[in-house]
């Protein structure tokens, strides 16, 4: 299992999480959460289940408070053998595309919009 | 006077937090300043040539010595807008794997769009219909299909040769196609036969619509998401804690490194120690989790088979079998993987059956007919090559149906106590599709027999996910 810090993700900023399962066979599964802060309420985890050959998901959703939460954390679990692309967006724009042969771990500080 | 007062008193409480935060900050900044220092020195040697690479001694060595700083790591993740310690706990709280080589590509885009046009999916489900003369596989998993498919059956019966074209459609996966759970909970199908000898008429007239309810779907989610959440929750609490250990910190920059370097708060570093038993138990549960989620995803089913069928589905021929049918029962099964290509899967199915006649030879005033509706079945399905998008599929099973009443059943020559023996092979066909043959003999046979029914079907596959990009 591989966990990366990635560059930050900035409050009230349309996020999205593509994946796709590049694999021949096997279920991906991807969760995109919300570290919250001082017990401030982040919005639910989602998790999705990718098949093989599945068309790529996309999980949208609006980066919450810098009040609230602390990161976004995105888990990509995958088995022995089995290879997926994700790839973060913000505000459309591509921030970090992979390809991964294993369970991987994308952690992103949520931060400030710059002034 | 009061509003100089209350003013001197908010800079007093802030004066601390504001302080700490300037001492975390200068943490980030002299961080950020080594990765940038870090990056300049690569890009300069990248544009070196390999001769002048190989002498850049001094310049390798300084790449070396800052990519060995504790914080170089978390250089992306600290490329902050607000400098604090609030931030800076955030980010060093993570458990960042420490790998400082390249990630090469696995797959270009040519080898993505070959393998997303050339495999299937994992959930390998057919449309459903089962207890039609049109059935194919020995007995009919409950699993939905993906979206939504339509086939055509050929059935060769003692009443003639039968046409049956069924629809099936997964509701919930194609409204909500990015759905984990949604997706695998039921679908709907229905049948209709058509005589090919002399069409539809009112004597064959028949309608059915079967319904398959897989209930591990939301079962198996449910755990996954709360341990995902708690692992959360778990992660902010000691992400708080580290906050206030570097606020307080007699110097935030060697506690800074200690966390980033050890991944624990100690005291000779950051002036008091911190635990993590907390958020790595809450952390291992919740991957724990994930793990079985992703295992058990589509391997094991075990829901609710409901059919309701009216008409006449053999025609004059055999006399008996018109009226209405209303079967529910629970149906289960599991797939055991044989490596990469063939999985075995173990199916099964008991249920409640319900059949009022309309059928002249049953009277003018007949009574219900309950029976007790079963089948077993092993199925053999895979690919011959990896790279093989349609499946080969064996199967054998024995399904019956036995009647409370049976002397009632008798006398109405209700379409039960029967068992057969159900045989299957599904092959590929051209189309992309798969072809399926199925011989259904009777071991004991209906008091009306029905022979041995062969039907050769065509999945049309109309929807899929290859299909839908």
């Amino acid at each position: 299992m591989t966990t990366e810090l990635l560059d930050p993700v900035h409050e009230g900023q349309k996020y999205a999480i593509r994946i796709t399962n590049t694999s021949k066979k096997g279920t991906v599964l991807l969760i995109v959460g919300w570290v919250p802060k001082q017990a401030h309420v982040v919005p639910d985890s989602k998790t999705v289940s990718v098949a093989a050959a599945a068309p790529t998901v996309e999980v949208t959703g609006t980066v919450p408070p810098f009040a609230d939460a602390r990161r976004m954390t995105v888990v990509a679990s995958l088995d022995d053998g089995e290879t997926a692309t994700i790839e973060l967006l913000e505000n459309g724009v591509s921030k970090n595309l992979e390809d991964i042969t294993e369970t991987t771990v994308w952690e992103m500080v949520v931060d400030t919009v710059a002034p | 006077m009061i509003g100089r007062a209350l003013g001197f008193a908010v800079a007093l409480l802030l004066a601390p937090r504001l302080a700490a935060a300037d001492q975390c900050e200068k943490v980030i900044v002299d961080a950020l300043a080594d990765c940038k220092l870090a990056a300049d020195d690569k890009a300069a040697l990248a544009k070196m040539t390999a001769d002048e690479q190989a002498n850049a001694v001094a310049l390798n060595a300084e790449i070396a010595a800052l990519e060995r700083k504790p914080l170089y790591p978390y250089c992306r993740g600290i490329n902050l807008n607000t400098k604090t310690c609030d931030t800076l706990a955030s980010a060093i709280s993570t458990q960042v794997t420490v790998d400082l080589g390249q990630k090469k590509p696995l797959a270009d885009a040519a080898f993505k769009e070959a393998v997303k046009g050339k495999t299937p999916a994992d959930r390998q489900t057919s449309t459903n219909k089962s207890g039609s003369s049109a059935q194919a596989e020995p007995v009919e998993a409950i699993q939905p299909i993906t979206l939504a498919g339509g086939s055509v059956t050929l059935a060769g019966t003692r009443s003639g040769t039968k046409g049956v074209g069924t629809i099936t459609v997964n509701p919930l996966a194609i409204a909500e196609p990015d759905g984990a759970v949604l997706g695998r909970i039921f679908d709907v199908s229905v049948s209709a036969p058509f005589d090919l000898d002399s069409g539809v008429n009112q004597g064959t007239r028949y309608f059915s619509a079967r319904l398959r309810l897989n209930a591990t779907a939301p079962i198996s989610a449910a755990p996954l998401q709360a341990a995902v959440d708690k692992w959360l929750q778990a992660e902010g609490a000691y992400a708080d804690s580290l906050q206030t250990v570097l606020e307080k910190a007699p110097d935030p920059k060697t506690c800074a490194e200690s966390v980033a370097k050890t991944h624990a708060v100690t005291k000779d570093a950051c002036g008091q120690d911190l635990g993590v038993d907390a958020v790595t138990k809450e952390r291992k549960v919740a991957f724990d989790e994930i793990e079985k989620a992703r295992r058990a995803a589509d391997r094991y089913y075990l829901g609710i088979d409901a059919r309701i069928d009216t008409g006449d589905p053999t025609g004059t021929i055999i006399v008996g079998d018109k009226g209405t049918h209303v079967l529910g029962g629970v149906a289960a099964g599991t797939r055991i993987p044989q490596g990469s290509l063939w999985d075995w899967e173990l199916r099964g199915r008991a249920a409640g059956d319900y059949f009022m006649s309309r059928d002249a030879v049953a009277g003018s005033d007949p009574k219900a007919i309950y029976s007790f509706d079963w089948g077993v079945a092993f199925i053999l399905s895979g690919r011959l090559k990896e790279d093989a998008k349609q499946r080969l599929a064996f199967g054998v099973g024995v399904e019956g149906r036995q009647a409370s009443d049976k002397d009632e059943a008798k006398a109405q020559f209700a379409p039960t106590n029967y068992a057969n023996l159900n045989l299957m092979a599904i092959v590929p066909a051209t189309s992309g599709g798969d072809l399926g043959l199925a011989v259904s003999i009777p071991l004991v046979d209906s008091v009306v027999p029905r022979g041995t029914i062969v039907s050769l079907s065509t999945d049309l596959g109309l929807l899929d996910h290859t299909s839908t990009n």
